[in-house]
């Protein structure tokens, strides 16, 4: 009877050891395959097809994005029966030129491939501190191509994101973002990919005559027109880039919403005629969101970001118009 | 040797029996009315002692399982002590998009915009400029049909 229990418990601490040992080999290992993944999307060439789901407004936004990529520049179309049909974006020597039909207009704005190999590596490098942890699994067939899935979780074992990479390119064929609740708030899946295409340089230039060139400020001027307000902003010397601005309109009321990216990441200056509730939105950030208010004059600022409040506060101290 | 004492005693103990005063106590308690215990409080004493008894047979029942089970109570109670120290505290997750004002749009437009653009080519800003302007003529889309025409 004690040579069974002695058995069992020498078995029991092998294991555990065994598990102990497969672990870090599974986690250095998946991260090693996510730095390789983001290095193949920079430098690969190949075309291909991508169903995009992401959410605007609550809604769920659905596009097909055709894309030709050669030497770190970028063409992306958006098919017909999409959300966006008829953009196209072209991202080249640290410029992101989006082309809106309907406007006839050019928005020229910061690359997005920079800083999503920014944010990524942050949370590879920050991983031990933040407790994210990275399993590795064979992922199936993705676009007719043999995948492994790579797992992020949180301390608590909650799935942050999950990534499918090319076995053989390690291109990124799949990526899913999971939102606190559980579900996906973000994803895009290949549905075909070619690693041999036939490209044209002129694919990666613009040429239209009559168009509207717009810079990220113009953007800005403009949303302060539709909202009513003379809008603050970032000054051009801090580390925050302006790469999005938008209009929200919530019981009668008007916000413009700026979305800068930095090396903390990315940080949204809000700004409102009339009264933030400092506390309902402190309470209702949570989940690695921090929010800081401030007001000047008639109008409420808030910026809101995965950083630091003293890091929002000093930003909050650049912040003019 | 004992036989001739007991029949000593036992005339000695006749003769206290008959004796006047005996007599007279026998007379006395022999006029006593006959007192018969009540049905009732038999009925409840029954009862109480039935009760009693379950309930001290309840009693050493959760002793048993206190003291039986003491080892396997500790080693759970120790597990899950394990667990919940090992764990930190979950806080439930508040789904702010259900939440009405201003405060709860600006997280989720925040939390939108910082998963939109990671997975997608476009940006937030883009359905305001394209729901902007729809009235302007869009420029030519060529398809494959239009290079097979000629």
């Amino acid at each position: 009877m004690m040579t069974k229990f002695g058995t069992g418990l020498v078995l029991a601490f092998l294991a555990t050891a065994v598990m102990a040992q497969v672990a870090p080999s599974n986690q250095s290992a998946g991260k090693r395959r996510l730095q390789a993944s983001l290095v193949a999307s920079e430098t690969l060439t190949y075309a291909g097809t991508r169903t995009v789901e992401i959410r605007h407004d609550g809604e769920l936004r659905k596009n097909v994005e055709v894309i030709t990529a050669a030497g770190g520049r970028t063409r992306t179309e958006f098919a017909p029966g999409s959300d966006w049909a008829g953009q196209i974006i072209i991202e080249r020597g640290g410029k992101r030129y989006h082309y809106f039909p309907e406007s006839n207009e050019i928005h020229a704005l910061p690359p997005r491939r920079d800083e999503a190999r920014t944010r990524l590596m942050r949370n590879l490098n920050d991983g031990q501190k933040v407790g994210l942890r990275l399993e590795m699994a064979p992922g199936g067939r993705v676009a007719d191509r043999d995948t492994t899935l790579i797992t992020l979780r949180d301390r608590r074992g909650n799935v942050v994101q999950r990534v499918w990479t090319d076995r053989e390119t390690n291109l990124p064929l799949k990526r899913e973002l999971v939102g606190p609740l559980g579900s996906v708030v973000g994803r895009f899946e290949f549905t075909r990919v070619n690693y041999h295409p036939r490209i044209d340089p002129a694919d990666f230039e613009w040429n239209r005559k009559g168009v509207t060139l717009l810079t990220p400020r113009d953007l800005l001027m403009r949303a302060g027109k539709q909202a009513g307000m003379r809008p603050f902003r970032l000054p051009a010397d801090t580390p925050f880039r302006l790469e999005a601005v938008r209009v929200l309109r919530v019981a009668g009321s008007s916000a413009i919403a700026q979305i800068y990216f930095g090396p903390g990441g990315r940080v949204t200056l809000f700004q409102v005629r009339g009264q933030i509730n400092s506390a309902r939105l402190r309470r209702l950030a949570g989940n690695g969101i921090t929010a800081y208010t401030w007001v000047v004059d008639d109008t409420s600022l808030a910026l809101i970001g995965d950083a630091e409040e003293p890091v929002l506060r000093q930003l909050a101290q650049r912040v003019f118009r | 040797m004992s036989q001739p004492t007991d029949s000593t005693n036992m005339k000695q103990l006749d003769e206290a029996l008959n004796s006047p005063g005996q007599l007279g106590v026998r007379q006395l308690v022999g006029q006593l009315p006959e007192d018969v215990p009540n049905l009732v409080w038999r009925s409840r004493l029954n009862e109480r002692l039935a009760q009693s008894q379950q309930q001290s047979r309840r009693r050493r029942l959760v002793l048993r399982v206190k003291w039986g089970g003491f080892a396997a109570t500790a080693g759970l109670a120790a597990t899950m002590g394990l667990i919940l120290l090992s764990r930190p505290a979950i806080t439930p997750a508040l789904d702010v998009s259900q939440e009405p004002g201003i405060e709860a749009a600006m997280i989720t437009a925040h939390r939108e915009a910082d998963s939109a653009m990671d997975v997608s080519s476009a940006t937030v800003s883009e359905s305001f400029v394209a729901h902007r302007s729809k009235a302007e003529t869009p420029p030519f889309q060529w398809s494959e049909a239009d290079l097979e025409a000629l």
